[in-house]
């Protein structure tokens, strides 16, 4: 077993030395891995050899998809994490970048997250993670610009871009929760995931076999109070997304609120996701509280609002 | 033999090899380490040395230019090497973590070493602060703009200084330090120590050198510990000056011994105190043997 592992991140190493090098400049040094984010073609051999966990996030901009590969990388700089141990990544670079301006180096007032520039395939940041009993898993995060998806939504064969995620272990649907708390901009933003998700259940990315997580990003901008007639529309959006998947057969979903770097306030939701990502799928809760349930957590402190699995 | 020496900038590197090389050639070393024979070229060495045993600063590699160390002819029970530690300067391993590439020289050097050094100094640790910590322990509102919170609509300023990779933290540097030397070396197995230099700078009772590690560089402790299947790793907290320099009182303190080598001193990672510089690099030899 400890030399699979150590074969296995050798490989991931070795393969990163030969295809994904800076290119080479009037120095004459040795090569290492650009340490920028993965493409699909770097990252398929490595889960060929390796016990990985792919997990393919979709949402429109802002809506916080990499503030949340931020804050899950900024918990390894504090310690080990949900019971797993940082064993290494191939996209340290990437991970400081992103991190950058919620750093005090980035001389702004508040954190902020930059929005990651659009590029024409599905980029990823890789984090290799030991567990209690050093077992290694590599996990492939993606990174993808919020503007990709916003393409994704005018035409289907947009969609077709990201046939990895046809091998995610979880496709992501994120619902902006600052969207929903905002009347002016709350029906439109509905609309645009619907056909996000029409147009990736059409291109046959998305389809019956898919292990779907929506999560209600920004929920400290929503009321506070739960009966607010905010949290009724939010509850029917999930509700009507939850039925689109369903009537194209996807009855694996579960529902997560996240908070990820709330304005005031904890953290919510952040722990919960990163066990739904990384944990064996078998050891995620079958029991999980009804949609609507308020402050609905499990024993891992995760939020869930209803899991749909078994509906069609 | 080749020792592979690592770590940011000033991070005391040159200085531990110099107290080596003294402590070498003037005592027998509890751990068997013997000297058996001086190098023939040492004149770089000796004008370090003479630094050193003056009580002022050991000039770093950045001033002196790289410098491959043959400390002479070293001998372990029955086994004889001969020691020789590549110095490089510290900018040129923040410059790895920057440039993503590495001199081929110090390449071929790490490649064949018998072992890696890794140095960091406790007082030049560059931390990931987060704003909202600095805003919390300012007592001030977060953000009265758009709320950021969640990734929302970037308010990014335009005029704030871009991501500049020689200001990560130092313990991200360091990681990709050993992941680089990983990929360099040979499969199999690896003989790491992670030196925490100036440690009289921060020891107190019940600090051991792993927890520091553990408390100050979560980062680079777990990824040793997850690690170790192919990183054997030893942390010691070396002090390989004494004390504080610029202080006058403690210079006159270090210059009035009589024995240089009461100056320094090496703490294991359980948090045994001796005053055996060799301790950090003797594995090293074992493997060899």
């Amino acid at each position: 077993m400890v030399e699979d592992e150590k074969q296995e991140l050798a490989e991931i190493v070795s393969e990163a030395a030969v295809g994904d090098t800076k290119p080479d400049r009037e120095d004459t040094g040795v090569p290492m891995w650009s340490g920028e984010a993965l493409v699909p073609l770097s990252i398929q051999e490595i889960t060929e050899h390796q016990e990985s966990r792919l997990v393919f996030v979709a949402g429109m901009p802002g809506s916080g998809k990499t503030t949340l590969l931020a804050e899950i990388y900024s918990h390894f700089l504090r310690g080990p994490f949900i019971g797993y141990r940082f064993a290494g990544s191939r996209t340290l670079p990437r991970f400081e970048r992103i991190c950058h301006h919620a750093r005090i180096e980035s001389e702004r007032g508040a954190p902020d997250t930059e929005h990651t520039r659009f590029v024409d395939e599905a980029e990823f940041v890789h984090l290799l993670l030991a567990d209690s009993r050093n077992r290694m898993r590599a996990v492939f995060l993606s990174d993808i610009s919020g503007e990709a998806f916003s393409h994704v939504r005018d035409a289907v064969d947009e969609a077709r871009r990201y046939q990895i995620a046809l091998h995610a272990d979880v496709f992501c649907i994120v619902l902006d929760g600052g969207q929903m708390a905002d009347l002016s901009k709350r029906q439109a933003g509905v609309r645009d995931v619907h056909l996000m998700c029409q147009s990736f259940m059409d291109a046959g990315i998305l389809c019956s076999n898919a292990r779907v997580h929506i999560i209600l990003s920004r929920v400290d901008l929503l009321p506070a109070d739960r009966a607010n007639s905010a949290w009724a529309f939010v509850t029917s959006t999930i509700r009507r997304l939850s039925e689109m998947l369903a009537s194209r057969g996807i009855a694996d979903v579960l529902h997560f609120e996240l908070a990820a770097r709330p304005r005031t306030g904890p953290r919510l939701g952040v722990e919960a996701l990163a066990h739904a990502w990384f944990d064996e799928p078998e050891s995620l809760n079958p029991h999980l509280p009804q949609f609507g349930e308020s402050d609905a957590k499990d024993d891992f402190g995760r939020s869930v609002l209803r899991e749909t699995k078994g509906r069609s | 033999m080749n020792i592979a020496l690592a770590g940011p900038i000033g991070a005391g590197k040159t200085t531990y090899v110099v107290a080596l090389w003294h402590f070498l050639c003037s005592t027998i070393a509890p751990s068997g380490l013997s000297f058996e024979a001086h190098p023939r070229v040492r004149d770089k060495l000796v004008e370090l040395e003479s630094a050193w045993l003056s009580c002022t600063e050991v000039p770093h590699t950045s001033d002196t230019g790289p410098v491959d160390f043959d400390l002479g002819t070293v001998a372990l029970g029955d086994d004889r090497a001969q020691l020789v530690i590549p110095d490089r300067a510290g900018e040129s391993f923040v410059h790895q973590w920057a440039d993503r590439r590495i001199d081929r020289d110090y390449a071929m050097a790490l490649k064949d070493a018998a072992g890696v050094a890794l140095f960091v100094h406790p007082g030049h640790i560059r931390k990931p602060h987060l704003i909202e910590e600095i805003n919390r322990d300012l007592g001030e509102i977060v953000g009265e703009h758009e709320p950021t919170g969640d990734g929302g609509p970037s308010t990014a300023d335009a005029s704030a200084p871009p991501w500049d990779p020689m200001k990560a933290p130092s313990e991200v540097i360091l990681v990709e330090l050993l992941q680089f030397a990983r990929h360099l070396r040979s499969e199999g197995s690896s003989r790491l120590s992670l030196v925490i230099s100036a440690w009289d700078t921060v020891e107190r009772p019940g600090l051991t050198p792993a927890s520091w590690l553990q408390t100050e560089l979560p980062l680079l402790a777990q990824y040793v510990d997850s690690n170790r299947a192919y990183w054997k790793t030893s942390v010691f907290g070396v002090s390989a000056t004494g004390g504080d320099l610029q202080n006058s009182d403690v210079r006159k303190r270090l210059q009035s011994l009589d024995d240089p080598n009461d100056r320094t001193y090496v703490v294991t990672s359980d948090g045994h105190r001796s005053n055996d510089l060799t301790l950090p690099i003797v594995g090293f030899l074992q493997t060899q043997a």
